[in-house]
């Protein structure tokens, strides 16, 4: 998500700096070596998503990943989201520089709460649950990005339930897609690359 | 070892699918764009979205140096909005398309035209009408507004070139290098330790 430049109050991005510099210092913390190749790809798909744009729907939407993100990632999906905003902020303008940390949140703390959200499959269960736990992983992700936003927009003169409701609403395509979007790259992984699926049952 | 050769296919093949989408996708942008012109006694604001989707339903505010809130309209289907210059001072034109996406654009004095002279010339041009059918102020006020309506296309495609197309390969391009930069970067250091 991408709030713009001058729209937030500033206890609101005081408040999403402090608590992004701690969920990256987390991540960063957690970061094992081998974990870096992993969040660097990660981070790049993030940064190339946002130019995905969902034509449906009232305002200008565009795919997250940050559910599929968070799943591969674990907490080191703040860093990752960090560069990707960043970059985008500077290289195509979407959303402010100063709105940065909110907007890192945003996205990374659902992120993070998917992930703890998929492991509640372990390597035992069937392929079917696999497929429905990362749709609603992904899902869940975007669903609460969107509820975020709308939490950072309380702040401001809006009413809270309209905005909630424009945001949501409006979120619902990208919400089915990534659902989608997100079986499909866990059923990839689960082919390609088990072992993080494997890692994931073990923590 | 085996690993790591799954590892290194894996990177190369997303790198892959990540420059190709690049490539293939028609470049969308999720930025705002608002800019402002001045035709008659009218602002036409017109806001947009990076990708040139108009911005619907948005609300645009004009305010004065000192923040005040001078006029307030909405946006039609194409992101287009008339408002009557509320006052001859420099103007902030800020436009809300809702879930935190603004934009600003700012309207200097000089380029607005004298409002309150235009009334007072209106009443006057109409006394010398009765008498002299092309006083030098009615003809004044028939040029400017011909030139107006002549003019309006080439501002509009002033402004259309002015907009940028959202952000373009290169953009796209370096910013996964960058990426990756930090990868090297991060792995250098995090070897370093050992």
């Amino acid at each position: 998500m991408h709030i713009s430049e001058g729209v937030l109050s500033a206890p609101v991005l005081f408040g999403g700096g402090l608590f992004s510099a701690v969920g990256v210092a987390v991540g960063l913390k957690k970061m094992k070596d081998q974990d870096i190749p992993k969040t660097a790809i990660v981070s790049a798909a993030l940064f190339v998503a946002s130019l995905i744009h969902v034509p449906i729907g009232p305002t200008s939407i565009h795919l997250l990943l940050n559910g599929i993100a968070g799943i591969m990632l674990g907490w080191q999906v703040f860093p990752a989201v960090l560069i990707a905003l960043f970059l985008q902020s500077i290289l195509f303008q979407f959303g402010g520089i100063t709105a940065l940390g909110v907007n890192t949140l945003n996205v990374a703390l659902p992120a993070i709460i998917a992930h703890q959200f998929f492991k509640i499959y372990d390597l035992n269960n069937s392929r079917v649950f696999l497929g429905t736990v990362a749709f609603f992983s992904g899902a869940l992700a975007v669903f609460l990005t969107a509820v975020m936003v709308a939490v950072s927009l309380f702040f401001t003169n809006q009413s809270f339930l309209e905005i909630a409701k424009l945001t949501i609403i409006s979120h619902v395509p990208v919400i089915i897609i990534e659902g989608i979007i997100s079986v499909f790259v866990v059923f990839a992984i689960e082919k390609i690359k088990p072992i993080i699926l494997e890692e994931l049952d073990k923590k | 070892m085996i690993l790591e050769t799954k590892i290194k296919k894996l990177v190369i093949f997303i790198s892959l699918v990540a420059i190709f989408l690049s490539f293939s996708l028609p470049v969308f942008a999720h930025r705002v764009i608002l800019y402002a012109y001045v035709e008659g006694n009218k602002i036409i604001a017109e806001g947009a979205f990076g990708d040139g989707s108009p911005a619907k339903d948005a609300e645009i505010m004009v305010y004065n140096k000192q923040g005040e809130l001078l006029a307030e309209a909405k946006t039609n289907e194409n992101g287009i909005c008339e408002i009557e210059i509320p006052k001859k001072t420099d103007l902030e034109i800020k436009m809300n398309a809702g879930m935190g996406h603004q934009a600003e654009y700012a309207l200097s004095e000089s380029k607005l035209p004298e409002i309150n002279n235009k009334d007072a010339a209106a009443s006057t041009s109409k006394a010398e009408v009765s008498y002299n059918n092309l006083s030098e102020e009615k003809l004044r006020e028939v040029v400017a507004e011909e030139l107006d309506k002549k003019l309006t296309p080439i501002k509009k495609s002033i402004i259309e070139s002015n907009q940028d197309s959202g952000p373009g390969l290169t953009e796209i391009i370096g910013g996964i290098g960058y990426i990756f930069g930090l990868m090297g970067v991060a792995s250098y250091f995090k070897k370093g330790k050992k």
